[in-house]
């Protein structure tokens, strides 16, 4: 016997009712129609004619569903026949006005009552929508502020930087006497302006703290289109020299340091030193005017040095407008012809320099950004593209169960057309649930995201993480998304299940269709495109994996793990002369190397390993040797130096090859001495160095011969995995500079040691500004952040791939050995021992894994190849991580398989047959 | 064979008829209709049950499940003390329209 109640359940489009009486209604009708089908039967009538002549009686449900609600309205007239009909009657005839928009809404009505219906299904379906449409959202917002920080400023398209080309190379700076006459000379621009990056100083109330600062000239941020958050930005009259000191605080600085409290405005601060009338607030736009600060502290005029000395030095960076209707390319052209003047024009400085011009979006955020932007957005697509491929599995497999429903609504007239809207309509419902879930996910975990890494994240993921996902563009993406998505798992089912024939399924026990999408094939499909998927991402992820942790422990040359370092730079107007700076930066080492647990204290005037601190980067001098010519053309003229104290190398752990290292007997008065790295040894003096000398700063006033005293090993690097870059070091006190880094090697306990050595130094001097103090670890670390960003990104997306791709698995292969049940159990009650049963249900699965396998390797070795320049110590297509990826998903394709098939085989055979 | 307007017209009569005699379930009513008219008269369920509840909302009749042993149960309709001075009425008045209509057509 049919079960009439869920027939008239799923068929009876009744309006929200109070459950008893929609209960009650649904009751009667099924018993009505059970006694039907009862009498149709007694009859004669085989069960499915019998169930079709019950059906019979009610042709349209829908109709008798209004009927039913209007048969309940209380009437407002008296009772009679006509009246009450005629109501009924004109009810009916409004609703067919409608009837697309009824019909949806009867679609959604039902879609929504049958998933209901099955809550855990509900559950993992929203939820792993909610992960594939959540990730992908975070990537796309990431991306989209990365790509689109440069687009703050109002018609960015329209802005350009200026760039010099010299003989050495070129470079994003130019001169500011140069830049003015290029704005004077050149009709392309509405306007030219020019900055500098620097760092000041900030004391006062709160801790001494050395800010990065902006020096501009006035019309610059009304260039950009931007203007103060608060107060007001600076006028062109504060640009003169002399004028009075006014400076605009940045937002983060404002915030952190002054709490936010708009009576800074107004009040002085002081600056270096100096009093400064705080005027304004810098809108954080600001943050992404140059790639190399993170965000931009402070905001001072710029006075412009516009004489002749000045024009040799490229001291500001440059941004212009062009005029509306002017292309890059002309302006481009007229800034040539213009440098070439300037070059005839004053041959001393400009000879041989050229000015290019490039668009200020792409100066900031370079093409390769770009890429990187889109291949996160295909790998994290990928994962999305997996998830769907379960949903559609599971869609099927539900669709596959829902056999006897459709047929009965074929039978009873429903177009396919119409079965196909309504599976639509479910998946769209399940896939904007899912989106919407996704969204909130998305939000909630980029803010956790900003609020763990604040310091380290780019500046234009500030002020609020809220700003980043719920915009108007996420918020259209995600939407997009997850109608693709409804349209990507839905339809196949959709189409399948409205193809079913109408004869043979209505009967009970009858095996699902096996062609069409409902089909074997098709599903086998869908599982060798979740493994094709799979692997090549699992195998990114790995390679990425080595590749970062190879960097990690390549050599730099010295042995950093005791090593603390910190950066100090002193304020210039305390510490006028150079002999005090050197005098301070001798206490301090002397005074760090005292503490206990400190075994050797050193100072430098920059790290081994890049630029930790900001503002320490290596420093390059003009050197000559004798009967040696310098290629110009190629930089052979300068060299990378740094200026270090006695102790320096035994801090660092760097050993001194052969000669000495320098003593407190090298001072500014006695001989100028050098001592060079081996590399830089080798390329001039092979083994010859010591004793040899070189020029410093030929042809300037500052010309000396300094005497090479010592030669000590290779240490740090230019690029983690390059090769170390050749280094000629200065006794500090011969080359004095205001601005070291401090180096502490511990004997014992590092973390003992971090406190003591910050403490130390701000007993000499409390004013004397001291960034963070950081350990070797914190400074790989950094340098390697990005690499290590990805890593971990492409880890987590991998780990959910391969999640996904095994529930996936798992399911199907659960399904299909259910499917098969009958089957099993069949060949076990006729003698096939269990082990053979198992075996072909494993070498089926088995088949279908090197299938999908062998379709993602062959995906992944190009992707291999390409990635191949990028990797370090570790080939794009290297066969262990290749081995090692393919074997995982084998184990976890054949794991797939087994469980449920060992399940089915443990069934008593007599109820495998009867099972159906 | 009979128009559908002209059966709509009358099924309230007749189901409030049937119920007068004593309470019924709906498919026992629709197997009398049948039966009674020897098969010129066929409703089905979708005119049946919204009659019923039409009736049973305007209070002139009411219904009752009630189990038996060995079946589902069933919901019976039964008249009410108002639907019964209805049931009354309108006989009286289809009587008179019938017999008006015969004078008509020329009797």
């Amino acid at each position: 016997m049919p079960d009439f109640t869920r027939i008239v359940r799923e068929h009876l489009p009744l309006p929200p009712m109070r459950r008893r009486r929609e209960d009650k209604i649904v009751e009667e009708l099924a018993v009505q129609l059970a006694d039907l089908y009862r009498a149709a039967r007694a009859r004669g009538l085989d069960d499915e004619q019998a169930l079709a002549d019950a059906l019979e009686q009610i042709p349209d449900w829908e109709t008798f569903a209004s009927d039913i609600v209007s048969a309940q309205r209380p009437h407002l007239h008296g009772p009679g026949h006509g009246a009450a009909d005629d109501l009924d009657v004109a009810l009916r005839r409004r609703g067919r006005g409608g009837r697309l928009v009824a019909d949806l809404a009867q679609d959604t009505r039902y879609a929504l009552r049958t998933l209901a219906r099955r809550p855990l299904f509900l559950f993992v379906v929203v939820l792993t929508l909610a992960l594939g449409i959540g990730a992908n959202t975070a990537v796309f917002s990431f991306v989209h502020a990365l790509l689109g920080a440069p687009y703050q400023f109002a018609d960015a398209d329209a802005l350009v930087a200026f760039r010099t080309k010299e003989a050495q190379g070129e470079f994003r700076s130019i001169s500011a006497p140069n830049a003015a006459d290029i704005g004077e000379q050149a009709g392309s621009f509405v306007d030219v302006a020019l900055y500098a990056i620097t760092n000041r100083h900030l004391t006062g109330d709160g801790e001494p703290e050395r800010v990065a600062a902006v020096r501009a000239t006035a019309n610059l941020l009304p260039l950009l289109g931007l203007n103060a958050s608060a107060g007001r930005l600076h006028g062109s009259d504060e640009d003169a020299p002399g004028a009075e000191r006014v400076v605009l605080l940045g937002e983060r600085l404002w915030r952190r340091r002054f709490d936010g409290r708009l009576d800074v405005l107004g009040q002085t601060i002081a600056v270096d030193g100096e009093p400064h009338t705080v005027i304004g607030v810098l809108p954080p736009a600001v943050d992404s005017l140059s790639p190399f600060v993170d965000r931009v502290d402070l905001w001072l005029p710029l006075p412009l040095e516009l004489d002749a000395a000045a024009r040799g030095r490229r001291a500001h960076f440059a941004v212009a407008r062009l005029k509306p209707g002017v292309t890059l390319a002309q302006a481009g052209t007229e800034v040539g012809e213009i440098a070439a003047r300037l070059a005839d024009a004053y041959p001393d400085t400009n000879a041989g320099i050229g000015v290019r011009l490039q668009s200020l979006p792409e100066s900031i955020r370079p093409f390769d950004d770009r890429l990187l932007g889109l291949l996160l957005l295909v790998a994290v697509g990928a994962v999305l593209l997996i998830a769907c491929v379960n949903l559609a599995n599971m869609l099927l497999a539900t669709a596959t169960a829902r056999v006897r429903e459709f047929a009965v609504r074929t039978a009873l007239g429903a177009g396919r057309g119409r079965i196909v809207r309504q599976l639509m309509v479910e998946s769209l419902l399940l896939a904007l649930a899912g989106g919407l879930a996704g969204l909130l996910a998305a939000a909630w975990a980029i803010g956790l995201l900003v609020q763990a890494h604040e310091a380290d994240l780019p500046v234009f993921l500030a002020p609020s993480s809220s700003a980043l996902v719920l915009n108007a563009p996420v918020f259209l993406y995600a939407l997009g998304l997850s109608l693709a998505t409804a349209v990507a798992f839905g339809l196949a089912p959709a189409l399948g299940a409205s193809r079913i024939p109408v004869g043979g399924s209505l009967k009970e026990g009858e095996p699902a269709p096996s062609a069409g999408p409902l089909g074997g094939r098709f599903r086998n499909g869908l599982v060798v495109g979740q493994l094709a998927i799979s692997l090549p991402l699992v195998i990114c992820c790995v390679l990425t994996l080595r590749h970062v942790s190879t960097l990690r422990q390549a050599d730099i040359g010295f042995d950093g793990e005791p090593v603390i370092a910190m950066g100090i730079e002193l304020p210039s107007h305390r510490y006028a002369e150079p002999s005090e700076r050197a005098a301070f930066f001798d206490r301090a080492t002397a005074a760090v190397g005292a503490l206990p647990g400190v075994a050797a204290a050193g100072a430098s005037t920059s790290f081994p390993l890049g630029d930790p601190f900001h503002g320490w980067a290596p420093g390059h001098i003009r050197i000559g040797i004798d009967g040696v010519v310098l290629d110009r053309d190629r930089g052979e003229d300068y060299t990378g130096y740094q200026a270090v104290t006695p102790d320096y190398f035994r801090a660092l752990g760097i050993r001194v090859v052969a000669g000495r290292a320098f003593t407190e007997s090298d001072r500014m008065e006695s001989e100028p001495v050098a001592i060079v790295s081996a590399r830089l040894a080798e390329r001039y003096w092979q083994d010859r160095a010591i004793g040899s000398s070189l020029v410093l700063e030929p042809g300037s006033d500052t010309e000396r011969r300094a005497r090479i005293v010592g030669v000590v090993g290779d240490a740090g690097r230019e690029i983690m995995g390059g090769p170390p870059p050749p280094v000629l070091y200065l006794p500090h006190r011969q080359q004095p500079s205001a601005r070291m880094i401090v180096v502490a090697r511990a004997a014992g306990d590092r973390a003992a040691v971090i406190p003591l050595v910050g403490r130390a130094v701000r007993a000499l001097d409390a004013d004397v500004p001291i960034s963070n103090v950081r350990t070797m670890d914190d400074i790989v670390g950094q340098w390697l952040r990005d690499d290590q960003m990805l890593a971990g990104f492409l880890a987590g997306l991998a780990a959910l791939a391969l999640g996904l791709a095994s529930v996936g698995l798992v399911g199907m292969m659960a399904f299909v050995v259910a499917l098969r049940t009958r089957e099993i159990g069949i060949r076990v009650a006729l003698g096939a021992a269990k082990a053979d049963v198992l075996g072909l249900v494993m070498w089926r699965c088995l088949r279908l894994a090197i299938t999908g396998v062998l379709a993602g390797l062959l995906l992944s070795v190009p992707i291999g190849y390409a990635l191949a320049s990028e990797l370090y110590g570790v080939s794009g297509i290297d066969p262990l991580s290749y081995l090692g990826v393919t074997a995982l998903l084998l184990i976890i394709a054949l794991t797939a398989g087994y469980l449920p098939a060992r399940r089915a085989l443990r069934v008593d055979p007599m109820v495998a047959l009867r099972h159906e | 064979m009979f128009s559908a307007e002209l059966k709509k017209g009358s099924l309230e009569l007749i189901v409030l008829t049937l119920l007068g005699e004593r309470p019924r379930h709906g498919y026992e009513i629709g197997q009398l209709i049948e039966g009674r008219s020897r098969g010129q008269l066929q409703f089905r369920v979708t005119s049946l049950y919204p009659v019923l509840y039409r009736l049973e909302t305007r209070g002139w009749i009411a219904s009752r499940w009630v189990e038996k042993a060995g079946e589902h149960r069933r919901n019976y309709y039964s008249l009410t003390p108002k639907g019964r001075k209805i049931l009354v009425e309108e006989q009286r008045r289809w009587r008179a329209f019938t017999a008006a209509v015969d004078l008509v057509l020329g009797g």
